[in-house]
């Protein structure tokens, strides 16, 4: 598959010394056209300072990070990569400006230079793309968390992008909120976005077809959110945690359970649990 | 009489204006000392307004807070002796933090209460030991703190007026999971040691499952239960109707449920569901 980023040997530090502090040390990450990337790792591990090199708003100190065949360190075509790679942050009211839905959502065309009739376009597709056709004329600021959170996915959905880095745009939501963004997020990668998810849910984790573990600056590990939760070393030592659903698998095996340990969600969790119990109950 | 009791609370943010909305409306509830009471409501339903009415930093506009059976706006000059006893911490209360040492952030509220620099110092001490963090931060700037470092700072300035009610909204949001366990050992710690009440709010419904013996459930500005921690979650329509939900571990028992398997038990964390899966198995296999 061919890739949409490509980062390597990315050094970067936010304060001016020779390798002392680097908050990115020696990171190399290819991130495939249409794929579901998902990072994570404890708090100071590097993941918002790497999301922020994916569309140039860090430049590496050394190393080069190429979206599309373009290096982020050329300011001429920033503006293109800035197309191509859209973020969604955190604090849903940081990220919304206008006082109605529909010209929030405009703000990203109409600076793009569209003409009203192409920005009208783009402003009802975003909208319905996250299902909030519905409140385009209502204001911001009368939105749930995960509405106003959609229609920051839809500013950004406006500027047809390719890819799109969500930083832990889950971490404020109730919730009620935090599924319907994950849906969205889920949608738009089946509709062939590239999505990168940074999270601090481990549970966002399994829909991602691979699983990136950070720790002080550097990639520890890249596979399928399977392999890597299976690595229960590499989970404690890194202070992350299982899902829900394996922490419980996991303590049954721990007091040995023969039990089918290949489970993400609750679902598996409920089949492979009644399998056990089924068995007890024929014996 | 309780430790600290709300009766009837309303509040809304424009009261003047002609479209009047209630943040809060008509809200009770009483906590005892040494309970943990978990605070969980969709974003808007009103948890951070009640929780700034309980500690005084908002008058409200029809009923009352009592602590220790008195009224807490009896006197307004006085509010701020109750301000020193039901100790808030805000939503990411690490942007409060503002010295330049660890040291002076946690004694501003000692200081503001007038005590003795021998007491204030005793206080920071046994604040950043509650808070897991040892003396060498003291003299360190919190802007070149961790994340995780400077929330547990900020908390750390609460812990030392000595509240004997610790509000918390959102202790852990924006935390790693590691983190996440640290804060809240921190709390149930000092509940053990001190004997206070503990208000949490929280999104996440295992964290309300683990820590909490009572949950209240905001919506709208109202509350919908206030109940023991089991009897809130076995209403799964009304939490799944206020924009709420199921911690994971009692979701895979509802779908064991279905399929006919422990019908009679129930388990909102890993550790009791453990219990009970082995306890089954077990016995399954005596009976046989």
């Amino acid at each position: 598959m061919e890739n949409i980023i490509e980062i390597k040997n990315l050094y970067f530090s936010y304060v001016d010394t020779d390798n002392n502090g680097a908050v990115l040390d020696n990171i190399n990450l290819d991130i495939k056209k249409g794929e579901f990337l998902c990072i994570v790792g404890h708090n100071g591990s590097g993941k918002s300072t790497l999301a922020k090199m994916l569309n140039g708003l860090l430049r590496p100190d050394k190393g080069t990070v190429c979206v599309n065949g373009i290096y982020t360190s050329d300011d001429k075509h920033l503006i293109d990569i800035r197309k191509t790679v859209g973020m969604v942050f955190q604090n849903p009211d940081n990220q919304i400006i206008a006082s109605v839905v529909e010209e929030d959502v405009a703000f990203g065309p109409e600076n793009l230079g569209c003409s009203p009739q192409e920005s009208r376009r783009r402003v009802d597709q975003a909208l319905s793309a996250v299902d909030m056709a519905e409140y385009k004329n209502t204001s911001p600021y009368k939105l749930s968390g995960g509405q106003k959170q959609r229609v920051a996915i839809a500013g950004v959905l406006a500027m047809r992008p390719q890819c799109i880095v969500f930083d832990e745009s889950t971490a404020m939501l109730d919730p009620k909120g935090r599924k319907e963004v994950i849906a969205t997020v889920n949608k738009l990668n089946k509709q062939g976005i590239t999505v990168v998810l940074i999270t601090h849910f481990m549970e966002e984790a399994r829909f991602a077809d691979r699983l990136c573990i950070m720790d002080n600056g550097k990639i520890l590990k890249t596979d399928t959110p399977y392999n890597i939760f299976s690595d229960y070393e590499l989970i404690e030592n890194t202070g992350l945690t299982l899902p829900e659903p394996m922490k419980l698998i996991k303590a049954l095996v721990d007091c040995g359970i023969k039990i089918d340990n290949k489970v993400f969600d609750e679902k598996d969790a409920c089949a492979a649990i009644a399998e056990v119990l089924k068995g007890g109950a024929e014996k | 009489m309780s430790l600290l009791a709300a009766e009837n609370l309303s509040f809304s943010y424009n009261s003047a204006a002609k479209i009047k909305k209630m943040a809060v409306k008509d809200i009770s509830f009483s906590v005892e000392s040494g309970e943990i009471i978990g605070v969980i409501g969709h974003t808007g339903s009103g948890k951070s307004t009640l929780m700034q009415l309980l500690n005084g930093l908002l008058k409200p506009e029809s009923g009352a807070v009592y602590f220790e059976g008195q009224n807490i706006w009896d006197n307004p000059k006085e509010i701020s002796k109750f301000r020193f006893q039901i100790g808030l911490v805000f939503q990411y209360p690490e942007y409060q933090l503002f010295e330049e040492t660890v040291y002076k952030d946690i004694a501003f509220a000692p200081q503001n209460m007038k005590l003795s620099q021998e007491e204030i110092d005793n206080r920071v001490n046994s604040a950043l030991n509650s808070v897991g963090l040892n003396y060498e931060f003291a003299e360190k700037s919190p802007f070149d703190l961790s994340g995780g470092e400077k929330r547990r700072v900020a908390i750390a300035g609460i812990l030392a007026m000595h509240p004997k009610v610790l509000i918390l909204d959102e202790p852990t949001a924006g935390l790693d999971p590691k983190g996440r366990a640290t804060v809240l050992n921190m709390i149930r710690d000092y509940k053990e040691n001190t004997g206070a009440a503990i208000i949490i709010v929280s999104h996440s419904m295992e964290d309300v499952a683990a820590l909490c013996e009572k949950l209240l459930v905001l919506s709208n500005g109202r509350a919908v239960m206030f109940d023991k921690t089991e009897n809130v979650f076995s209403q799964y329509e009304t939490l799944i109707n206020n924009g709420l939900d199921l911690p994971s571990v009692a979701k895979i028992f509802e779908e064991l449920h279905k399929l006919g398997y422990l019908k009679d038990k129930m388990a909102y964390t890993v550790d009791d569901a453990k219990k009970i899966i082995v306890d089954s198995i077990k016995g399954g296999a005596l009976n046989a």
